[in-house]
């Protein structure tokens, strides 16, 4: 009698589960946010325009977008096209839209012009563009990519007066979370 | 004469107990117990990365107790480092936010076998064996991670939990 209790004593006990002892970690991680566009200062030469502003698509060297969070890309132009440089107001452009040379009206003073950035969007161009109004396009995804960018001018129906014509584009990158 | 013969009957009686002794023998069964035990604690309850697109690590310090061979079981929250975002899901191809993570519970005691686990494998919690009874022993939790594409940016988190166990060997050999 006495053996068969100390042996269901055993049995129990194997039956009894190991204490344990657990513990918790909170295993957190940040990656800095990052949102950039390097390759893109610089200044593009069109080159000789034709009469009419045709000109070849002139690409720059490689522009890298690395945003690594959804971001939006605000778009600013200086001018709102190309316009002749010039000291007398008379020869500009009668307006953003209407490029005809005030004081020569069988001419052009002015030049649209389009251009296409890795990341932040194709087809854009200065006729979307309003001088010193900022354009922001829809959220973009995160983006990682390189590449050229191509301007390419927009020829009139009119000639362009002789001269250099100028504009500067400013693009902004702005992170949206998450 | 009666006296003679009540005193060979002392003497008989005297003989006799040493026979009688032999066949009552008793057996006493001595039996002990030492509670089975095992205990961890943490150098910190919480590990902090600073992630990037790259591989990295860290290393968390612990030490254990147990009079047993150990089993750590481990279990993750996510399966590996969640993105914490209010948007639900984040479409921006190329990139991922979620990045798994291998975890590997390794004790410092002669002939222990590090324990390690991919972070997907322990959602449902995943165990093994060290293999030797540590006793008072430093340890450590090592978490790797690499990135199969870039991370989007923000703040990730995970819930481990780290639970050590005997392997059921009992102290009550030969019962």
């Amino acid at each position: 009698m006495k053996r068969l209790m100390i042996a269901a004593l055993a049995a129990s006990t194997i039956a009894v589960a190991s204490p344990a002892l657990a513990q918790t970690v909170n295993f957190d991680g940040t990656r800095a946010v990052e949102c950039s566009i390097t390759g893109y200062n610089g200044t593009v030469h069109f080159g000789t325009l034709d009469r009419n502003g045709a000109s070849s698509p002139q690409s720059t060297g490689n522009v890298t977008v690395f945003c690594n969070q959804p971001y939006k890309a605000t778009i600013e132009s200086t001018n709102g096209y190309l316009k002749l440089q010039t000291n007398n107001s008379a020869n500009n452009s009668n307006s953003e839209t209407d490029f005809t040379s005030h004081a020569n009206p069988m001419f052009t003073a002015g030049l649209n012009y389009g251009l296409d950035i890795p990341g932040i969007g194709h087809g854009l161009g200065s006729q979307f563009l309003t001088a010193s109004t900022p354009v922001t396009t829809p959220t973009i995804p995160a983006t990682n990519i390189s590449g050229s960018t191509t301007y390419s001018t927009v020829a009139n129906s009119k000639p362009l007066l002789g001269g250099t014509y100028s504009d500067t584009v400013t693009i902004t990158l702005a992170t949206q979370g998450v | 004469m009666r006296y003679v013969a009540g005193l060979a009957g002392v003497v008989l009686c005297v003989l006799a107990t040493p026979a009688f002794a032999a066949d009552a023998t008793a057996t006493l069964n001595i039996t002990g117990k030492i509670s089975p035990h095992c205990s961890i604690s943490l150098d910190r309850n919480s590990i902090d990365a600073t992630l990037t697109d790259g591989p990295g690590q860290d290393r968390l310090g612990l030490s254990v107790d147990c009079n047993q061979r150990l089993t750590v079981s481990m279990s993750s929250l996510h399966g590996g480092l969640k993105l914490r975002t209010s948007k639900g899901h984040i479409d921006s191809p190329g990139f991922i936010s979620f990045l798994p993570y291998t975890a590997t519970f390794e004790v410092a005691a002669a002939g222990a076998k590090p324990v390690s686990f991919h972070s997907k494998r322990m959602v449902g919690g995943a165990s093994g064996s060290i293999g030797v009874t540590p006793f008072h022993a430093k340890g450590s939790l090592d978490l790797s991670w690499k990135p199969e594409a870039p991370l989007i940016g923000g703040s990730y988190s995970d819930v481990i939990e780290i639970r050590v166990s005997g392997e059921g060997e009992t102290g009550f050999p030969g019962c």
